[in-house]
């Protein structure tokens, strides 16, 4: 298990952040069979790993990872759990939740030497942590203390880097994400939701 | 994207348990007043907000507005008085009293209740093995009754009233013989709408002391920090539901965090002291997520008893009725501040933001303490007591699960619309809901309108109609999970009376270092297993300790015969 030491700084990640929403707004995250890509090439074959979700109460949050324009029909999984603690309830001195988290990721076309990185970036892209390299399972665990942030993998040529530097290839995010913003909607759009920003 | 289209349907009057609106007051206030001016009113929020749905503007709880009443001018009661320290010994016996006091809060004045006129309760101070009488008389304005937390009492003496007594009527008196087991830090407060009266001041802490000296480690002091929050507008406490509970969706957070019933603890010690906290979070519904900034904490022990193993921990999570003995270290001179920082939700826009309120500060002079424990407090001691009598139990450890409970909810006739809007916002929660993100909702909710369950898995049977049996001496695998998918999943800090337990896995993963506890909190979507020692016959409740969602419901009971 590894502990995060975030990195700051006003970074391009607004690109990243804009290709992470939008893979999943544009509907890349919809499975795909072998079949229905074609292999770029030099690709190696898909790698299929076994989900790792369990069937009974214990209910983690598992959210999706989906592949970019850079590694269609690429996917996996982000599993959240809450580690231990004398507490019951998991959270650091600054009151964000701690999660250990699991990546697996299911398919993946890897290239060459490639090293593929995970990072988790909160949704300000104002600081991002690396989560650490694929094994060659396809997968990774690492611990965190964020309660919101986008997920990534990048294709790198070493895993010396600070920041990611190849293309992303994997997006997601926390299951946080879900949490709606009600402002300008429904039973709201027709206040001055600015009032409440 | 659209989601409803509610405002063109909703009308007042409006659902069933709501009362019609009588014009439209300022902010959407709607003035519905019992006979001493409790008025209903919006709830103050945390952070800028719609007051309301479009449509429910003017809608209240369909349930009277209750504020304390002494019968006569409130400002003939008497001041509360800071609470004292009653050390007792086997065989003695405590008058305490319930009533109406004047609690001055940083600038405000308030009538509220209390024990022995004090604030908290006395401090009941006694040696393990130790039974004392308590000789109870309540001289407040509602029933009530006195349940003595996490004691491993006398089943009769319990103070659960329709369990284990009447409620003991204004004016009428009750006596208590309360025994004390084990050593720990306890603590006393009603069992009959706990919504209003442990809100209003009735509460107190025990101390159980054990025999051994050096059954802590050494320290130089000790501070009793019994942490609450009251929920307060500029037209004063804001009123509790009469005839039934209010904000029984999210329960009742306060927005004035009280330490001892004070806005701000404030201590002074030596440099290099060694301070022995004794924490119990007594607030309604609210957790602690505790700080003390700069100086060393180490946990030491939980509800029932010491930890396996004590642990340096950054900062410190209670539940409401979790008790903790954490020992906290002040090496430099200067001020220590202590927190409770929290990452609140703000719905309305979608995101988490952070929230600190300080809560005490301790001022560590340039002087140094006479004498350090600096060496003992670096050391973390292993409890071989505890081990050893957890021991006796590891053969249990694997036993196959006897009884499951499920933890969820079951909506009434709350506003459709409500229901509507959660039903979107619920697509994602948190394991903890630390702050109160949607007060506008949660103000409409009662104990008539939702009904929060607690489900025996396999028969089916829900909150007063689980009777489970056991027989004393038996050993018992319970697992509990808090179902995410429910109406408005949230956090249960569940407690069992009269027995103790332990954690023995949270979500598949065991626990590595136990304590026995009477209270556990279960965060969303977790599945904790559980072993109970069925030690002390009686019929005996289980609950959820937010106190709004036990009036909803939210209870079973149990029953251990004689071995």
């Amino acid at each position: 298990m590894k502990r995060m030491k975030p990195h700051t700084g006003a970074i391009g990640a607004t690109a990243v952040f804009a290709i992470a929403l939008g893979s999943l707004v544009s509907g890349e995250a919809r499975a795909a069979g072998p079949s229905d890509i074609p292999a770029p090439a030099g690709a190696a074959p898909w790698v299929d790993a076994t989900p790792r979700i369990d069937a009974c109460l214990v209910t983690p949050e598992v959210v999706p990872l989906s592949g970019t324009q850079s590694a269609p029909g690429s996917r996996g999984s982000m599993t959240l759990t809450q580690p231990g603690s004398p507490f019951e309830i998991t959270v650091d001195d600054g009151g964000f939740q701690t999660f250990d988290v699991e990546i697996q990721v299911d398919r993946l076309r890897r290239r060459g030497e490639a090293v593929y990185v995970a990072w988790a970036a909160k949704p300000e892209l104002d600081e991002w942590v690396q989560l650490g390299t694929l094994g060659e399972e396809n997968r990774l665990t690492a611990r965190l203390a964020w309660n919101q942030f986008l997920v990534f993998v990048s294709e790198e040529a070493s895993t010396d880097v600070e920041r990611w530097q190849g293309p992303i290839v994997l997006t997601g995010l926390s299951p946080s994400g879900r949490l709606h913003t009600m402002a300008g909607h429904g039973p709201f759009e027709a206040m001055n939701c600015q009032l409440y920003f | 994207m659209r989601y409803l289209a509610v405002a063109a349907t909703l009308s007042a009057p409006l659902w069933l348990g709501l009362a019609p609106a009588a014009g439209q007051q300022h902010a959407g206030h709607m003035m519905a007043t019992d006979s001493i001016g409790a008025v209903w009113r919006m709830p103050p929020q945390p952070i800028p907000m719609p007051m309301m749905l479009p449509g429910l503007m003017g809608a209240v709880p369909g349930v009277t507005p209750y504020l304390p009443d002494p019968g006569h001018d409130p400002a003939m009661l008497p001041e509360a008085v800071f609470r004292e320290v009653v050390e007792m010994a086997d065989g003695d016996t405590l008058r305490l009293e319930a009533g109406f006091v004047r609690r001055t809060i940083g600038t405000r004045t308030f009538t509220m209740y209390g024990f022995n006129g004090q604030y908290p309760g006395p401090l009941i101070r006694v040696p393990q093995g130790a039974e004392i009488i308590v000789l109870f008389t309540n001289h407040i304005d509602l029933p009530t009754a006195v349940h003595w937390h996490g004691l491993r009492l006398e089943n009769e003496f319990d103070g659960v009233p329709g369990v284990t007594q009447d409620p003991v009527a204004p004016g009428e008196s009750f006596m208590y013989r309360v025994y004390f087991p084990d050593a720990g830090l306890y603590w006393y407060h009603p069992h009959h709408r706990e919504d209003i009266q442990q809100d209003l001041g009735l509460y107190g802490n025990m101390l159980v002391d054990a025999p051994a000296a050096d059954y802590y480690g050494p320290a130089n002091g000790e501070d009793f920090l019994m942490l609450d929050d009251l929920l307060v507008d500029e037209g004063g406490l804001f009123p509790w539901g009469r005839e039934a509970a209010i904000q029984t969706l999210m329960g009742r957070f306060g927005n004035q965090l009280l330490v001892n019933g004070e806005p701000r603890w404030e201590a002074t010690v030596r440099r290099g002291e060694v301070r022995r906290l004794y924490l119990t979070n007594v607030a309604n519904t609210r957790t602690f997520n505790l700080v003390l900034v700069g100086a060393e904490m180490k946990l030491v022990g939980a509800d029932v008893s010491k930890f396996e193993r004590e642990s340096f921990v950054s900062n410190v999570v209670l539940a409401p009725a979790q008790r903790y003995i954490v020992d906290a270290r002040f090496d430099e001179p200067g001020t220590y501040a202590l927190l409770n920082p929290i990452q609140a939700i703000d719905h309305f826009n979608g995101r988490f933001y952070p929230q600190t309120d300080t809560l005490g500060i301790i001022t560590v002079l340039d002087e140094p303490v006479a004498e350090d424990h600096g060496d003992a407090f670096s050391t973390l001691r292993e409890h071989a007591d505890v081990i050893e009598d957890i021991d006796r139990y590891r053969a249990e450890f694997d036993r196959p699960v006897d009884h499951e409970i499920e933890l969820t909810a079951r909506v009434g006739d709350l506003p459709s619309d409500i229901v509507a809007v959660m039903a979107i916002d619920t697509l994602y929660f948190p394991p903890v809901e630390w702050t109160d993100a949607m007060p506008m909702m949660n103000y409409l909710s009662t104990s008539e309108n939702l009904t929060w369950i607690m489900r025996d898995t396999r028969t089916g049977k829900e909150n007063g109609d689980i009777d489970w049996r056991f027989a004393e001496g038996d050993i018992l695998k319970i697992r509990i999970h808090n179902q995410r998918r429910s109406f408005h999943p949230m956090q249960h800090p569940i407690h069992i009376h009269g027995q103790r337990f332990l954690i023995l896995a949270r979500d598949g993963v065991p626990s590595d270092n136990l304590a026995w506890k009477d209270t556990m909190v279960i965060p969303v979507g977790s599945t904790f297993d559980i072993l109970l020692e069925a030690s002390n016959s009686g019929r005996w409740m289980a609950h959820c300790h937010i106190a709004e969602h036990l009036e909803a419901g939210m209870s079973m009971l149990f029953t251990v015969d004689p071995g």
